[in-house]
């Protein structure tokens, strides 16, 4: 079970999220997923995924509609560790 | 922010579609010669991207029976079964569907991306958790998003992948629902059925398969793949089309569970949409009949399928699947694709042109599906003009 702290998973989301193109440079908590790093449909997918397996946490694709920074995005992962647990 | 901003996003689709020299919009059957070739461009085309699988579109009889019923029952329908009342020959379709799959339950939709948005927003609530395959079709995607159900993808064709998302749901894997396609319209591979519903029945899951694509062209008497790897006796929802193999417009679910008949009550996209016009009932229930009673539709199509595939692959071209009615050319890029897509057109050749996000896993393919009505003849112009297209080209992919 994982037992990082909300920043600590925001570093490691910034692991998952630096091969792409428009990441370098431009990772910080208010990052904005779609708008800043221009992740499109299939990039959010294999991200979710990746997510998924490392936390090893069901990442509901309905709940990426409210996601728009990396920071929301690393406290619904908390949430669902905490709810798991 | 202005309802306008979404105009400025489809602008840049419309414009890089056309950057690419692309734009589907360009592709307009001018007039039609037999059910696999049309005028486009004031030139002669073979249609092998119309996903016309058994090519029945011309057939006498069903375009009979169309006129028959139109003659006798109108137009239109004009409303929704529910407001405005059933015609007798919805019923009997519907009838004949549930005999043919030997189950209590089936429900006619108006088109085949209805039949799917329409079970999938009856049946479930917020809260409800499913588990899909992550190519499923659009209409499977919006119908779990509509119905504020909590879904998730599981690794395509990936039975222990599924395995792994439904223990992750603990204890809400029970109850909850499964969803997997028999052909998948884009790459033409099959799903590992009787995999993929054994595991879910092994956490009390209930199992959805959409056979649009499959639907005619697997299993001993057309009733897609459930039937051709023997589950029909598990899966709970089997959904298709009209607008395939029954060369018509519409959709149908049948279900081993009569509950399904109280879906009527609660389906939005039934209730609140005109039903199909006497014509597109017709015509499918002549045209399951021709499913049924002229097996060597099947034949011929797959004759065909294995045909293109052969060639394609002697020609040193990447397929995404092994033989089936869609085979799908990879292409390394999207201008590539593209390119080649306008050049088989200038051959006189019409497939589909498939780039992502339509396409999965970021792939461009030229997809082909074929159909019982083509002929060798044609399969062998097909092959002559991917072989011309390529040789314009340096990077077709050889194996």
């Amino acid at each position: 079970m994982s037992t990082e702290t909300q920043d600590e998973i925001i570093e490691t989301l910034y692991g998952f999220l630096e091969r792409f193109p428009k990441a370098a440079g431009n990772l910080g908590p208010d990052t904005k997923l779609a708008d800043d790093l221009s992740l499109d449909s299939v990039n959010l997918m294999e991200l979710l995924v990746e997510i998924e397996d490392h936390y090893d946490i069901g990442l509901p694709l309905n709940m990426m509609a409210d996601i728009t920074t990396i920071r929301e995005l690393a406290a619904k992962i908390t949430q669902l560790i905490e709810d798991r647990a | 922010m202005s309802i306008t901003t979404r105009f400025n996003e489809m602008a840049q689709v419309r414009d890089g579609l056309r950057g690419l020299k692309a734009d589907p919009s360009r592709i307009v059957m001018e007039r039609f010669l037999s059910s696999t070739e049309a005028v486009i461009a004031g030139r002669p085309t073979i249609l092998a991207g119309t996903n016309n699988y058994m090519g029945l579109t011309f057939d006498p009889e069903i375009i009979e029976a169309a006129c028959k019923a139109m003659h006798e029952e109108g137009s239109g329908t004009t409303g929704s079964r529910m407001a405005n009342g059933s015609f007798s020959s919805h019923a009997a379709l519907e009838e004949e569907f549930a005999r043919f799959y030997g189950v209590p339950s089936a429900m006619l939709f108006s088109t085949g991306y209805q039949t799917n948005l329409g079970l999938l927003m009856a049946l479930l609530q917020p809260g409800d958790k499913v588990v899909l395959d992550s190519h499923s079709h659009a209409c499977i995607y919006d119908g779990c998003r509509i119905s504020g159900a909590d879904f998730f993808a599981f690794k395509h064709n990936d039975a222990e992948d599924l395995r792994k998302r439904l223990r992750r749901l603990g204890g809400a894997a029970e109850g909850s629902l499964v969803i997997a396609e028999g052909l998948y319209s884009m790459w033409g591979d099959t799903a590992p059925l009787s995999d993929l519903c054994a595991v879910a029945k092994e956490f009390g899951a209930w199992f959805m398969v959409d056979e649009a694509h499959s639907f005619g062209v697997y299993g001993e008497t057309g009733r897609g793949l459930c039937e051709e790897e023997g589950i029909l006796d598990q899966v709970d929802f089997i959904t298709g089309t009209f607008s395939k193999s029954l060369a018509s417009l519409g959709g149908f679910c049948v279900s081993r569970h009569p509950e399904l008949q109280l879906l009527r009550y609660g389906s939005r996209p039934y209730i609140f949409t005109a039903s199909s016009s006497p014509a597109s009932i017709a015509a499918a229930h002549t045209a399951l009949k021709a499913v049924r009673g002229r097996p060597e539709l099947k034949q011929s199509l797959w004759a065909n399928a294995r045909r293109l595939h052969e060639g394609l692959t002697a020609l040193g071209f990447r397929l995404a699947s092994g033989p089936s009615p869609v085979i799908a050319v990879q292409v390394p890029s999207h201008d590539e694709a593209a390119r080649m897509w306008n050049a088989l057109l200038d051959q006189g050749v019409y497939v589909n042109l498939v780039v992502p996000p339509a396409a999965p896993e970021g792939a461009s393919l030229l997809r082909c599906s074929l159909s019982a009505g083509h002929s060798f003849d044609q399969i062998d112009r097909i092959l002559a003009a991917f072989e011309t297209v390529r040789a314009g080209a340096a990077t077709a992919v050889a194996e």
